[in-house]
């Protein structure tokens, strides 16, 4: 009777399915904002992570691609008049060609280079965005980004936003394990183990390491559109150095190179200083904030180096059993279990 | 007997260092030509020149009569060449199972688009490609540790990982670096007969670098000697063995003029 209940579940859909319920719970406007701002960390964590956990390749300056899709998408909007989806894709283009400049310009670099050639960059895209006041206005940046429309309902306030941000999450990690589980996919977490050696077997290594950079510079430059009409301004400050380095942080803690790890880590960093917020108020303790932060982080990489998630791309799958058992009686339990031995 | 590879005075210069000087070798096809030479001989790097690791300074290479000079690595794995390492360089983190499909690479063809599109023609690829790496294994009585992390293996069986994985790109020349490296001797007597497996069930053509002599005597048709970049031997084992030159190199001209 009840074999339609299932024995264990994907943890995903028991993350998508709690978080379709966040706005009905959370009824503070100022924690709803929060969350949304987590929830663009984990898409960028999520994008950080295709190259440097998934490709093996260290890029520190993701916020240059937030930037410059940010900017695309409301430069089209505010001047172009595109719809909020047309300048979403157009700034996901950006992202993606931009990174395949930089991208084939540095990814014969490695390590540390290529690193550093990435920070670089991502200082000179800020700088651009300050000085080319013509186009962007400069450090003022740009106001009145248009919201969203849909079958003539504006996307307005907090709440609808969270469930388009959703939908952005979850595009995300549906085009991310659907490559991650391609052949592509494997041959950048084999150049990631050993470049010579996938050379040797004859993947491609520059071209696969260039297109993983492009595909994280897209889904990078989407949020980027998302954020510019969120908060309906989008100025050079909006994303920069510190941030390509919080979601450096966020992906170290989360696990570099998992699939479902991006979520504690972003969460987990992106709210302490949140949380910590009510206790450092007042002139000389409101740096201790990060202060604490960076506490967390010594602590929690000492128990666990290879983060939360470590290095797993496995599904995680929770099981229901204990829930079922209150369902299901002993006696017509093992009498299916004999029906299924038959 | 047809010639699988011939290279024409290859010549390979790091700065002024010459690591390979002005060598021909030629291998038949179903053959197994052995090269050997003391540390630092250049037989390493002569292999990377082969494979398109390195560009070679000069010379010419064919496979199968195809000029493969200056291609790059991964046309040169198409062309049917494959490779061992002699350090171990499996895909530590992945399982057993996709460092043999990493393997199979160059023999599939899905991109990033039909990956996200999710194309009944990719799964039916990626499914026939699994069942061909599970074969693959099962060669070498691995598959029922396909699912395995790669790293998680005894030393000999990531060896045979590796050799899974060379086979999976259905080389016709396999080119083994040192198989025998970190072996004992009960392990390379049983490397020698899968060796000699590889080459008359498998029918592959293979190059054989070898330190250790108990592997490679036996089992190669041709053995060729190189010593600081140059070529000073080649012919039957037996004829390598007696030469002067090949003695003088590995144990000093003095134990050559004390034999004499």
């Amino acid at each position: 009777m009840m074999k339609w209940f299932p024995r264990k579940i994907n943890l995903k859909w028991i993350l998508f399915f709690a978080s379709l319920l966040v706005p009905v719970v959370v009824r503070s406007p100022f924690i709803l904002h929060v969350i949304i701002l987590l929830g663009i960390y984990v898409v960028l964590t999520d994008a950080l992570n295709f190259v440097t956990g998934f490709a093996g390749q260290l890029a520190l300056g993701i916020a240059a691609f937030v930037t410059i899709g940010g900017y695309t998408g409301a430069l089209l909007m505010l001047n172009n008049d595109w719809s909020f989806w047309m300048a979403l894709g157009a700034g996901g283009v950006a992202g993606f060609l931009s990174g395949l400049i930089l991208g084939v310009l540095s990814l014969r670099l490695r390590g540390d280079y290529l690193g550093m050639v990435t920070l670089g960059f991502s200082e000179i895209i800020r700088i651009v965005a300050i000085n080319l006041v013509g186009v962007t206005r400069g450090p003022m940046g740009l106001p009145g980004i248009p919201r969203p429309q849909i079958f003539g309902y504006t996307f307005r306030g907090d709440v609808p936003y969270f469930y388009l941000l959703l939908a952005l999450i979850v595009f995300t990690h549906v085009t991310i394990e659907r490559m991650l589980f391609s052949r592509f996919g494997r041959a950048c977490l084999a150049i990631r183990d050993d470049e010579s050696a996938a050379a040797a077997m004859g993947v491609e290594a520059y071209q696969y390491k260039v297109l993983a950079f492009c595909i994280s510079s897209a889904y990078a430059g989407l949020a980027g559109v998302f954020y510019a009409s969120w908060t309906t301004l989008f100025s050079p400050d909006s994303f920069q150095l510190v941030d390509s380095i919080m979601i450096t942080i966020m992906n170290t803690l989360g696990g570099i190179g998992s699939l479902l790890g991006t979520f504690p880590g972003a969460i987990v960093i992106g709210a302490l200083p949140e949380i910590f917020r009510p206790f450092t108020t007042g002139a000389g303790v409101a740096s201790l904030r990060l202060a604490l932060v960076g506490l967390f982080m010594v602590i929690v990489l000492n128990i666990r180096p290879q983060g939360i998630a470590g290095m797993s791309i496995d599904p995680v799958y929770i099981s229901l059993e204990p829930i079922r058992r209150l369902f299901v009686r002993g006696g017509e339990d093992a009498k299916e279990n004999k029906e299924e031995a038959q | 007997m047809t010639e699988l590879l011939r290279i024409e005075q290859v010549t390979k210069a790091f700065g002024g260092l010459v690591a390979v000087n002005d060598v021909d070798m030629t291998i038949e096809e179903g053959k197994i030509l052995g090269l050997i030479g003391p540390n630092g001989a250049g037989k390493t790097t002569l292999f990377n020149c082969i494979t398109g690791v390195y560009p070679i300074t000069s010379g010419e290479i064919y496979f199968k009569g195809e000029r493969i000079t200056l291609l790059k690595q991964d046309l040169i794995v198409r062309k049917g060449l494959c490779r061992t390492f002699q350090e171990l360089r499996i895909f530590k983190n992945l399982s057993v199972l996709q460092n043999v499909l990493i393997g199979m690479h160059t023999r599939c063809k899905g991109n990033v688009l039909d990956a996200l599109l999710e194309l009944p023609s990719v799964k039916a690829e990626e499914k026939r490609a699994k069942e061909k790496a599970l074969h693959y294994l099962d060669l070498l009585g691995m598959a029922d540790r396909a699912d395995f992390k790669a790293s998680s293996l005894p030393y000999a069986d990531q060896r045979r990982v590796e050799v899974a994985r060379a086979l999976a790109a259905e080389p016709e020349l396999l080119l083994l670096d040192e198989p025998s490296a970190g072996m004992n001797i009960s392990e390379s007597h049983t490397l020698t007969d899968f060796i000699k497996w590889l080459n008359v069930e498998m029918k592959k053509t293979i190059l054989l670098i070898e330190h250790n002599m108990r592997v490679v005597m036996p089992v190669a048709d041709n053995v060729m000697v190189l010593n600081m970049g140059k070529k000073i031997a080649e012919g039957t084992p037996t004829q390598v063995q007696g030469s002067k030159e090949v003695i003088e190199a590995y144990l000093g001209r003095e134990y050559v003029a004390q034999e004499l």
